[in-house]
């Protein structure tokens, strides 16, 4: 129990750190429009079309981080 | 149609200018916006969206392998002390303000351009010009015209990258017109520094020397991007060629005028020893050696390495999509992008080998290493997460076929005055975005396509664009924030761009007149 207040504290901690620093924010952003469009590739061939909703979701949600000012 | 399909541009340009938002927010404003509309308006379905953002991400790396790997040479050779040594040794050379301001403001800014770019020619010039007397108004207008026209073929030539990739042409099909326009931009911007320092009065006095520094610098940017191919080191070059001519001609000027003097005055600091001179420059003479080495002369290498390393490529085939209202985008490749032989890698090469010098020579410090690498880390970031989401936002926009209804909406307002207009519009782009390979990316396929419609010369109109861009870009509120902080000029940026706005108008003027001559003569 007490080490799952600890994990769930730690996230809470990081993420929190991490989406009120601009340069946090950037490369967090950076680094899922990166991943996400490439993942976009196979999921096209495979025509997958949930998939590629849920890659585009997170492009655009990165995106919208990245317009956040604090 | 065309005015959804301008929609995010403008928004990126009322955000940028109006409410001076960094080009990261305001590319992911631009970017959500065309992703809305090329959904809402122009049809385009999820497999258009996927492959349109797996061919961003591709040109963005493309670019951004340049853009990485010039920072980490500059401050490789930053760090190291060897950028202040060059530009104490030229401080050294002459007494003559005009003079001075040629070789700092616009010879010297230009070669610091060919190597980094990102507004350091300005952040490294202006404080050396300050420390010659002039005023921090004069130090940051002088290199923020000076280097313009080398920013096309500068940074390695990451924003001529742009221009090949946003398009899929050539660059043996684009270099000869861009490198004209840009080089002959040269002569006019070497007036404009030196008037800027020092009035009329020494444009008159040294209007042959800047002619003959400009033809040189112009001459060897083309010789070197288009004779040689070699497009991604043409202002490098161009700088160096400038730096040997015009410190031929200071030392030259300042030994005959010491025969009118009993002795040359000082312009203080440390005596520059040839030794010291020659490790500081060696960064520089390691990357044209691997430049041309890997691009050029195989025999430098052994061929089978050459091929080998050449074969390690990222490309990826696309096949057609078509949108629900009809636009076709034909099959097809991106452009290979060859990891161990692309101009990224030469610098990373490049990068290392002069660590390795600096580090021999005693030039660092304790963990220079560790700083230069998260400096750049750091630095980097921001600028990387703008050019991918404008990179996204222009594909979206190009695969939902929202560049074209934007084509042929200025082909029907502008009409036959379409290539006055040309440069302008990549002025604007880079204005806006501070860069000129945001510009570059945003609109070529934009002036290409418009070209095409109106029947006018590809290559030309595309001159027009990135030469537009190249000194819309140093005229950028972000690009004069930068300049404008090492110059004790912090918030007045405004005075700064009012200084400039003349100068940099009346160069866009010019790369407009000579895109028409150009289309009536071609």
């Amino acid at each position: 129990m007490s080490f799952c207040l600890f994990v769930n504290f730690t996230i809470k901690r990081y993420t929190y750190a991490m989406l009120h620093s601009k340069l946090s924010r950037y490369t967090l952003a950076f680094g899922i429009i990166v991943i996400a469009s490439f993942a976009l590739y196979p999921a096209a061939q495979g025509e997958k079309s949930l998939l590629i909703w849920l890659l585009l979701a997170l492009i655009v949600s990165a995106a919208t981080l990245t317009i956040k000012e604090k | 149609m065309p005015f959804l399909a301008t929609l995010p541009i403008i928004i990126i340009l009322i955000l940028m200018v109006g409410y001076r938002w960094g080009a990261a927010r305001a590319g992911a404003a631009g970017y959500i916006s065309a992703f809305i509309i090329a959904i809402a308006f122009f049809g385009a379905s999820t497999k258009v969206l996927a492959y349109a953002h797996t061919k961003a991400i591709l040109l963005s790396f493309d670019v951004l392998y340049i853009i990485w790997t010039a920072y980490l040479l500059y401050r490789v050779s930053d760090e190291a002390g060897a950028i202040e040594i060059i530009g104490e040794a030229l401080r050294q050379l002459t007494s003559d303000k005009g003079m001075q301001a040629i070789l700092i403001g616009w010879v010297f800014a230009s070669f610091l351009q060919g190597t980094g770019g990102f507004g350091v020619p300005v952040a490294i010039t202006a404080p050396l010009l300050i420390g010659l007397g002039f005023s921090p108004l004069a130090a940051v207008v002088i290199p923020t015209i000076g280097h313009g026209w080398a920013v096309t073929f500068g940074s390695l030539g990451s924003s001529f990258n742009a221009l090949i990739s946003a398009t899929n042409l050539d660059a043996g099909y684009l270099a000869p017109s861009s490198a004209l326009f840009l080089g002959l931009a040269a002569l006019p911007t070497g007036l404009m520094v030196v008037h800027a320092a020092n009035g009329w009065s020494a444009v008159k006095r040294l209007v042959a020397k800047v002619l003959i520094i400009g033809t040189v610098m112009g001459g060897t940017q083309y010789f070197v991007a288009v004779n040689l191919g070699l497009w991604n080191i043409g202002s490098f070059a161009g700088g160096v060629a400038g730096l040997v001519v015009g410190v031929a001609i200071a030392y030259w000027s300042e030994a005959s005028q010491k025969h009118t003097r009993r002795s040359a005055p000082s312009t203080g600091g440390k005596i520059i020893d040839a030794k010291r001179l020659f490790i500081a420059l060696s960064a520089y003479l390691i990357l044209i050696l691997f430049t041309v080495g890997i691009l050029l002369a195989p025999p430098l290498f052994v061929p089978e390495i050459k091929k080998t390393l050449g074969e390690f490529a990222i490309q990826l085939s696309f096949p057609e999509t078509i949108t629900s209202a009809g636009y076709i985008s034909p099959a097809g490749a991106n452009k290979a992008i060859p990891i161990f032989t692309h101009t990224g890698a030469i610098l990373l090469y490049s990068s290392a080998a002069a660590f390795v010098i600096y580090k021999r020579a005693g030039l660092y410090t304790k963990n220079a290493g560790k700083k230069i690498l998260s400096q750049t880390a750091r630095k980097m970031v921001t600028s990387s997460l703008s050019i991918v989401l404008m990179v996204a936002m222009a594909m979206v926009m190009q695969q939902s076929g929202m560049t074209e209804a934007l084509a042929q909406g200025l082909a029907n307002a502008v009409g036959v005055a379409f290539p006055f207009f040309a440069a302008w519009i990549g002025a604007l782009g880079a204005f806006m975005t501070g860069s000129n390979t945001n510009s570059n990316v945003l609109f070529a396929a934009l002036q290409m396509r418009t070209s095409e419609l109106l029947a006018y010369s590809v290559p030309i109109i595309l001159a027009a664009q990135t030469a537009g861009a190249s000194v819309g870009s140093v005229l950028a509120p972000a690009k004069l924030i930068v300049g404008a902080s090492t110059a004790g000029m912090e918030g007045k940026e405004g005075i700064a761009l009012r200084a400039v706005i003349g100068y940099g108008g009346g160069l866009i003027l010019f790369i407009s007149l000579l895109t028409v001559l150009a289309v009536i003569f071609q």
